[in-house]
């Protein structure tokens, strides 16, 4: 292999760079069609209400919201007749069972009725988007070309449509986690190794291969990630970086709350860029302030136009303290619900066990419903790899003073995004009030799901360092996983065994 | 470069090979499985002595694994219950096997009955699980059933006196078995059950970009250089030396 070093020119780098990233795209894009498609209809976390909203933004022109005048029904007459034919409900516990009524797929049923059925648009209509009601429209209307596209043909291949573009932004995802990851180590080696990961990562494949708009939250915080190395790494800021940082801040509040969390980090990030606290507080570095402020400017007119949208022509159901956001900071400083204290002693006695459900469980894979769990083998192999890329990062940051702030960045992010989701969407918005959680799920930490890649990768290289193929290892890991994940999936819905 | 393709492109078909030689089952009837409702079940205490039948429609050939659903048993104890199944001709009902389930994990609910040799079913159209509890038991054993549902052709009785519900089992029906290569017109027809001409260009398109994307990443990503040891950095200074 010609070394990586700087004996190669940069024009042939950024060749090499542009062809990986061809060949994590083109992989990460099959791997996410393929689930799109084996995937049964509808067996994918609130992929009804996120189709709904896609289906109401076509159908009825406009994004849907809560109003007293509306008559049609939560979901549609079209989608509910899908439902019946396609076994929703019979297939997974989505139908509130305690297990599935079906083992697979019925062998002997004929199932052209439900791959031919197709409503007339006034049984499309729906009153809003159900749950997924006060998500922001960005994702939506990426996703709704699919369903326009094929407007005409049956709502199956309207789904497959949204889950293909669903899946592009997925698989853009783990182009920018190669570039956060090239951009740390400036080693293509660690580029191909994190976005190989991310491109084959069994839980973040089956999510942005359904309709959700994790997909769009993910890649607007992998793209914010890669940003903020670059805020990290650079001499000065300028005022492109700024404005970038902006709008990958302001994409993510138009697509999902849950990457909050990376945004705030970024705005801090670029706060101390700009006012560095050194022997001089008062001293201000120019253009780091030029690029804060491009920062502050983009993100305002991204996110606070939807927000200003938001408020004035949804006002009558959404404004002031019946918003999600004033119910939760009402009820986070109510002296009336249940205090912060309850809230960590709640935690505690939930155990490791509920916390290996959600960071490893429902993060690496837990297809369906959340009712086709990774063996329990497979979790096993997962947290042995964590101890031991924890093992190397220790030995890593001893050694090399030049990598501390790298990974002190991914650290910072990865640790924040999943304090801040415990705290500001499992407390205020559930416990506080009810005195239960809201039902955290990995999938909610995803827009640090890069982060945690490159951690892993760094610290296995770093721990098998004799090894040739030291930064092999994570890809290889993940595609087994993926491989196990496949199976369970054919399996399950299927009933085809292999192996 | 010419050398160095070959063992590459040889190894790549070595893959492809072992993929295709995979042994693969693939279901030919479907199994059945009790439905279960919000609740985990209810328990019918089955006291020593007694005998549960449940009578159940048949929907396939052969039947290759039973699955019994017990409730949770305050305490282990000794003593086995005794399971058998039977298929109804015109002469009136034929047993097919007999096996016996084990009480003395009080944790283990479902148990599986697998037979070595598959039960043929000869044509017949229904089919019964007794379940009997010998008088030597020291307490009920409680067998899981969902009281709610009960479709024409399900009958379930304890001691002859019918019982409302069905009770919770699986029965497996035998699978066919191929390998990858012989088997993917069988998975190809399986797993595009929902899928039209777009759904299956789509499946195309899937496919050809992984096996694409894989031959080129095997091609062009060269091997790596051997590790070197990382070069340690002055602490004051960030430098490496």
């Amino acid at each position: 292999m010609k070394n990586d070093g700087a004996s190669i020119t940069g024009a042939s780098v950024q060749g090499s760079v542009l062809r990986d990233l061809t060949i994590v795209f083109a992989l990460g894009l099959g791997v996410r069609l393929l689930w799109a498609v084996l995937t049964p209809p509808w067996t994918a976390p609130d992929e009804p209400p996120h189709f709904t909203y896609v289906a109401h933004l076509v159908e009825q022109g406009e994004i849907p919201h809560e109003s007293s005048q509306e008559t049609h029904p939560e979901f549609s007459e079209e989608m509910l007749e899908s439902w019946q034919h396609t076994f929703f409900g019979r297939l997974s516990r989505a139908g509130g069972q305690a297990k599935a009524e079906l083992a697979y797929l019925p062998v002997h049923h004929d199932y052209r009725a439900a791959r031919r059925h197709n409503r007339a648009p006034e049984l499309r209509r729906t009153r809003a988007a159900v749950s997924a009601t006060a998500y922001p429209p960005f994702y939506y209307l990426f996703v709704s070309g699919g369903y326009s596209a094929l407007y005409e043909r049956p709502i199956l291949s309207r789904l497959y449509a949204v889950r293909a573009l669903s899946g592009l932004l997925g698989a853009l995802s783990a182009c920018f986690a190669y570039l956060l990851a090239y951009e740390l180590r400036r080693e293509l080696r660690f580029g191909r190794a994190v976005g190989l990961s991310m491109a084959l990562f069994p839980m973040h494949v089956f999510i942005t291969a359904s309709v959700n708009n994790d997909a769009a939250v993910v890649l607007a915080s992998t793209i914010l990630c890669w940003l903020l190395a670059k805020v990290l790494l650079a001499e000065a800021l300028s005022a492109r970086l700024g404005a970038a940082i902006g709008m990958a801040a302001g994409a993510i509040l138009m697509t999902k709350p849950s990457g909050v969390p990376v945004a705030l980090l970024a705005g801090a990030l670029l706060l101390w860029r700009a006012f560095p606290i050194r022997r001089s507080p008062l001293q201000v570095h120019t253009p780091n302030l030029v690029s804060l402020s491009t920062f502050a400017l983009t993100f305002l007119s991204t996110a606070g136009a939807w927000n200003v949208y938001r408020f004035t022509a949804h006002a009558s159901a959404e404004a002031g303290a019946d918003t999600q956001e004033g119910r939760a900071l009402t009820q986070f400083f109510s002296p009336a619900g249940h205090s912060f204290l309850e809230y960590l002693q709640y935690e505690f006695e939930l155990g490791v066990g509920y916390f290996r459900r959600i960071l490893i469980g429902t993060y690496w894979g837990n297809f369906g419903w959340l009712e086709l769990p990774l063996p329990r083998s497979t979790e096993y192999l997962i947290l042995a790899s964590y101890g031991l890329a924890l093992v190397g990062l220790i030995i890593l940051v001893r050694e090399q003073a030049s990598e501390r702030r790298k990974i002190a960045l991914l650290a910072c992010l990865l640790v924040f995004n999943v304090l801040f989701l415990f705290i500001a969407a499992d407390y205020a918005f559930g416990f506080a009030s009810t005195g239960a959680g809201v039902g955290m799920q990995g999938r909610y930490f995803f827009p640090t799901l890069s982060c945690l890649l490159c951690l892993l990768c760094f610290g296995l290289a770093r721990i098998f360092a004799r090894l040739r193929f030291n930064a092999a290892i994570l890809p290889v890991l993940v595609g087994f996983v993926q491989l196990i994940s496949l199976r369970l999936m054919l399996s399950r819905w299927y009933g085809v065994h292999i192996w | 470069m010419v050398n160095r393709l070959w063992p590459r492109l040889t190894l790549i078909a070595l893959a492809l090979g072992l993929l295709l030689a995979l042994p693969v089952s693939i279901a030919i009837d479907d199994d059945f499985r009790t439905p279960s409702g919000p609740w985990n079940g209810r328990e019918l205490p089955l006291k020593p002595g007694s005998v549960l039948r449940q009578e159940l429609p048949v929907a396939g050939r052969v039947i290759r694994v039973l699955h019994l659903e017990l409730g949770q048993l305050s305490k282990p104890q000794a003593g086995r219950l005794e399971v058998q199944l039977f298929r109804a001709d015109d002469e009136g009902w034929t047993k097919l096997a007999t096996r016996t389930v084990a009480l003395h994990d009080a944790t283990k609910v479902v148990h599986k009955l697998r037979f070595k040799r598959p039960l043929a079913l000869k044509g017949s159209k229904r089919m019964a699980i007794v379940v009997t509890a010998p008088v030597q038991l020291a307490r009920p054993v409680p067998i899981l059933t969902n009281a709610e549902w009960q479709n024409p052709g399900y009958a379930l009785s304890v001691d002859g006196r019918a019982v409302p519900g069905t009770a919770q089992v699986l029965i497996g029906y035998q699978r066919r078995q191929l390998h990858v290569a012989t088997a993917l017109p069988r998975m190809w027809k399986r797993v595009t059950v929902f899928l039209g001409p777009f759904g299956k260009s789509l499946f195309a398109i899937g496919g050809a970009l992984v096996l694409l994307g894989m031959l080129a990443m095997a091609l062009t990503w060269h091997r790596e250089p051997r590790a070197s040891k990382p070069h340690r950095s002055d602490p004051q200074t960030g430098r490496l030396s």
